[in-house]
C-alpha cells in the first residue's frame, strides 16, 4: 500500500537555520521540496536561500574529493578469497573516528585531513597503478615475441655486434627442408657466397634460421625471403632499431624481470589498500553526508528575517518531527502540516509500505514505475498472483524443491545484496507454489515418476486434460481481470471520477456477463445463467457508452486480455511435455546410469526454462493485462534528507 | 488424408503465429536495447513491450490444440 504523506513547512529565524538543518539531517525523514508550487506564501515574495560562497567552494572541493576517493577505491585491489562461501577478509583499520556531520554547517570538519591525504595519496597510488599497468602491458607485448626468443636464443653466441653485418632471423616449415638447400643456393647467388646460415629445430613442424650477411645485400635477401613466403621474425617496435643480439638479450632479461616487477607493484598497491581503504571509505561516507547537507540547503527558501523549508514526510512520522523541533528550539521554529489539494497529488512523493513478506515484490512493481500518490499499490496483488501463476506453470514437486533449495542458498549467500536477496525471496514463494501445484497435478519430475512414488493428480492430469487446464487458465484470467477492474473502480471512486466509475463498472458487468454466458455455454454453469450472462453483457453497453464516454469502449478489450491467460495453460503444458519427454528419453537408454543422465539433462533444461519463462509470463500477465485496469504510474520517488554514512 | 490436413492446419496455426511473434519481437527487441542503452530506467517498459507479441503464438497454440482435439 501507499503510505499517507503529510505536506509541511518549517519556518524559523535565519539564525537557527544551521541547527535546524542538522536536526533534519539527523531525523532523516523529510523529503525537501525544491519547487514549492502549491505551498504558501506565494512564490513572488520567496527567494531561494542565498548561496554561501564558502559553502559553494566546500561543495566543489568535496565533490572532487568524493570522485578521487571513488577512483582510488576502484584502483585498490579487492581482497580475494579462494573460498567464496567463506566471509570476506575483515575490513582494514579505519583510523580515528570522524566527528559527526552535524552540527558543523559552518565548520569544515575533516575536509582539511581529506584534502591533505588525497593530495599525497592520489598521485602516489595513481603512479603505482600506472607503473603496474605499463609493466603488464609490456609483459603481454613481450609474450607475443616468445616464439622469436625461442627460435633465436640458441644462436645468441653467434651474434656479434657489427656495423657491416646484418642478422636475419626467420622461421620456415620443416617439411620444406628441401627449401633449405634451395635457400642456400639463392643466398649464395645473391651474396656471392658471403653469408652464413645456422638453423635449429623449434618444434616438429618448424625450423628457425639465422642468416648473417653483409649489410648491402640485406634488402635483396629480404625481398627474396618474402617472395618464398618465409617469415622474418619481428621484434617489438621500440627494439627494432637495436642490433639483433642486443634486442634479444634485452628481451630475455625482461622476460625474467617483468613478472617479479609486476608482483612488486601489485604488493605495493595491496599494501596501500590495506592501509587506506577503511579510512577512505569512512571519509567518503562523511563527505557524501556533508555534500547532502550542502545540496539540500540549496533547496531552502527565505524572506528577510526567516528561513522556510518545504517538504513531505510520512504522516506517522510527522508528530515525531514536530516534537523534535519543539524540544530543540522551544517554539522558535514553527512546524505545520498543510492541506493537500487534489491538483498537487501527482507531486507527492510515494512511499510503499507493505508487510515484510510482501516487500520483496515491490521490486517487481518498480520495474514498471512507482504508482502515483492517491492510487493503489499493486504490490500485494503481485505477491499473491505472481507465485500462483509461476507455480501453475511449473507445477512439479521435484522442480519446485530444487528451485526452493536454490533460492534459499542464494538468499543465504547474498543476503547482504538487497536486490539479489529480494529476487531470491520472490522465486522462493514461486517455488513453494510450484510444489503445492505439483501435489494438485501429481507431478514429481513429471507425471510418470510421480505415479511411481504414489502421487495421484488431485485436480487433473495436465498432459491429458488439456481442455480442463484451458478452463482453469481462463478462470484465473476472468478472476484476475475482474479484480483489476474492481480496483480500477475503487481508484475512480477515490478520485470522485464518475465517468471512470461508469467505465469500470460497465467493464465488470460486461466481463461478468460474458463469464456467465461462457460457463453456461460449455455446461460448467447451470444453463439459465447463459441467458443471465447475455442480459448482463448487453446491459453493460449503455452504461459503458452513455456514461463512460468514448474511451470506455476500451473496456471491451478485456475479453482479449482474458484470452491472454491461456498462456498459463500453454507454458504449463510445455513444461509437463518436457518432463514427459525427458523421462521417455531416459527410459529408452540401455543402462540405468545413462538413462538417469539423459533424463537429468532434460529435466535440468526444463528447470532453466522453468526459471525464466514462467517468471516472464507471470509478470507480463500483471504488467500488461492486470495493471491496465487500475495502475497509474508516474509516482515521485520519496528521497528523504538523511545520512548516508 | 483428413488427419494429415488437420495436422497441417494445426502446424500452420502455431507456425505462422510463432513466425509473427518472432518478427515482432526481433524489431521490438532491437529498438528496446537501444532505448535501454540510452535510458536504463526504460528496462521495465521494454520488457513489457517485448512480451506483448507472445500472445500471437499462444493463440496459435490454442487454435492448434482445438484443431487437434475437437475437429479430429
Amino acid at each position: 500500500m501507499i503510505e499517507k504523506i503529510a505536506k509541511l513547512w518549517l519556518v524559523g529565524p535565519k539564525s537557527r537555520l544551521v541547527p535546524v538543518t542538522n536536526l533534519l539531517h539527523e531525523l532523516g525523514v523529510i523529503h525537501v521540496e525544491s519547487s514549492p508550487v502549491f505551498f504558501p506564501p506565494p512564490a513572488e515574495i520567496l527567494q531561494g536561500l542565498a548561496p554561501d560562497p564558502a559553502l559553494q567552494s566546500q561543495r566543489a572541493e568535496l565533490e572532487r574529493a568524493v570522485e578521487q576517493i571513488h577512483r582510488l577505491l576502484l584502483i585498490f585491489p579487492r581482497p580475494t578469497s579462494l573460498f567464496p562461501m567463506l566471509p570476506e577478509a575483515p575490513p582494514t583499520d579505519v583510523g580515528e573516528p570522524l566527528p559527526a556531520v552535524a552540527p558543523p554547517l559552518e565548520r569544515p570538519g575533516p575536509t582539511g585531513e581529506l584534502a591533505e591525504l588525497l593530495q599525497t595519496l592520489v598521485p602516489e597510488v595513481e603512479a603505482l597503478s600506472r607503473q603496474k599497468k605499463d609493466l603488464e602491458d609490456r609483459h603481454v607485448l613481450f609474450q607475443q615475441y616468445e616464439r622469436t626468443l625461442e627460435a633465436l636464443a640458441p644462436f645468441l653466441e653467434e651474434i656479434r655486434e657489427s656495423r657491416e653485418l646484418v642478422y636475419l632471423g626467420v622461421t620456415m616449415e620443416r617439411k620444406g627442408e628441401g627449401m633449405l638447400a634451395l635457400l642456400r643456393e639463392l643466398l649464395g647467388e645473391v651474396t656471392r657466397e658471403r653469408y652464413q646460415l645456422f638453423y635449429t629445430v623449434v618444434d616438429p613442424e618448424t625450423l628457425a634460421l639465422l642468416i648473417i650477411l653483409p649489410k648491402e645485400y640485406a634488402d635483396r635477401v629480404r625481398g627474396l625471403l618474402w617472395e618464398r613466403g618465409i617469415t622474418e621474425l619481428r621484434l617489438p617496435l621500440d627494439l627494432a632499431e637495436l642490433p639483433l643480439g642486443e634486442a634479444l638479450r634485452y628481451l630475455l632479461r625482461e622476460r625474467e624481470r617483468l613478472p617479479g616487477a609486476i608482483a612488486t607493484a601489485q604488493a605495493a598497491l595491496v599494501a596501500q589498500a590495506r592501509r587506506w581503504r577503511g579510512r577512505l571509505e569512512l571519509l567518503q561516507r562523511w563527505a557524501l553526508d556533508r555534500l547532502e547537507q550542502i545540496r539540500t540547503s540549496e533547496r531552502f527558501f527565505q524572506t528577510d528575517q526567516t528561513f522556510i523549508i518545504y517538504g513531505w514526510v510520512p504522516r506517522r512520522r510527522f508528530p515525531g518531527v514536530a516534537e523534535a523541533m519543539r524540544a530543540a528550539f522551544a517554539g522558535e521554529v514553527m512546524v505545520e502540516e498543510l492541506p493537500l489539494g487534489m491538483e498537487e497529488r501527482f507531486r507527492v512523493p510515494v512511499v510503499l509500505k507493505n508487510p515484510a513478506w510482501i516487500r520483496p515484490f515491490e521490486r517487481l512493481t518498480r520495474v514498471i514505475a512507482l504508482p502515483r500518490y492517491g492510487t493503489l499499490d499493486p504490490t500485494p496483488f503481485l505477491a499473491l498472483f505472481f507465485p500462483l501463476f509461476f507455480g501453475l506453470i511449473i507445477a512439479d514437486i521435484a522442480h519446485g524443491l530444487i528451485l526452493l533449495a536454490g533460492s534459499l542458498f542464494v538468499r543465504g549467500r547474498y543476503g547482504d545484496r538487497p536486490l539479489i536477496r529480494d529476487l531470491a525471496v520472490v522465486f522462493g514463494y514461486g517455488a513453494v507454489a510450484a510444489i503445492l501445484s505439483g501435489f494438485l497435478f501429481g507431478e514429481f519430475f513429471g507425471a510418470e515418476p510421480g505415479a511411481r512414488i504414489g502421487l495421484r493428480p488431485i485436480l487433473f492430469d495436465r498432459l491429458h486434460a488439456v481442455f480442463l487446464f484451458m478452463g482453469v487458465a481462463l478462470g484465473f484470467g476472468f478472476l484476475h481481470i475482474l479484480l483489476g477492474l474492481g480496483l480500477g473502480l475503487a481508484t475512480a471512486w477515490l478520485h470522485g471520477s464518475r465517468r471512470e466509475m461508469a467505465a469500470k463498472g460497465g467493464g465488470i458487468l460486461f466481463l461478468g456477463g460474458f463469464l456467465l454466458f461462457l460457463g453456461g455455454l460449455v455446461g460448467f454453469l447451470p444453463e439459465p445463467l447463459l441467458l443471465v450472462g447475455i442480459v448482463l453483457s448487453a446491459s453493460s453497453l449503455p452504461v459503458l457508452f452513455l456514461l463512460g464516454g468514448p474511451k470506455a469502449a476500451m473496456e471491451l478489450h478485456n475479453i482479449v486480455n482474458v484470452l491472454s491467460y491461456l498462456r498459463l495453460m500453454g507454458f504449463g503444458l510445455a513444461a509437463a511435455s518436457l518432463s514427459f519427454t525427458a523421462n521417455r528419453l531416459g527410459g529408452m537408454m540401455e543402462s540405468v546410469a545413462l538413462g538417469l543422465l539423459v533424463a537429468g539433462f532434460f529435466h535440468l533444461l526444463n528447470l532453466v526454462f522453468g526459471l525464466v519463462s514462467p517468471a516472464i509470463q507471470a509478470l507480463r500477465l500483471h504488467y500488461v493485462e492486470f495493471f491496465e485496469n487500475f495502475f497509474q504510474p508516474g509516482g515521485r520517488e520519496y528521497r528523504p534528507f538523511k545520512k548516508i554514512g | 488424408m483428413e488427419v494429415g490436413l488437420l495436422a497441417l492446419g494445426a502446424g500452420l496455426a502455431i507456425g505462422i503465429g510463432a513466425l509473427a511473434t518472432a518478427w515482432a519481437q526481433a524489431r521490438i527487441g532491437a529498438a528496446g536495447i537501444g532505448a535501454i542503452l540510452e535510458k536504463p530506467e526504460t528496462f521495465g517498459m521494454v520488457v513489457v513491450l517485448l512480451v506483448i507479441p507472445e500472445t500471437l503464438v499462444i493463440f496459435g497454440f490454442t487454435i492448434a490444440l482445438l484443431i487437434l482435439f475437437l475437429l479430429r
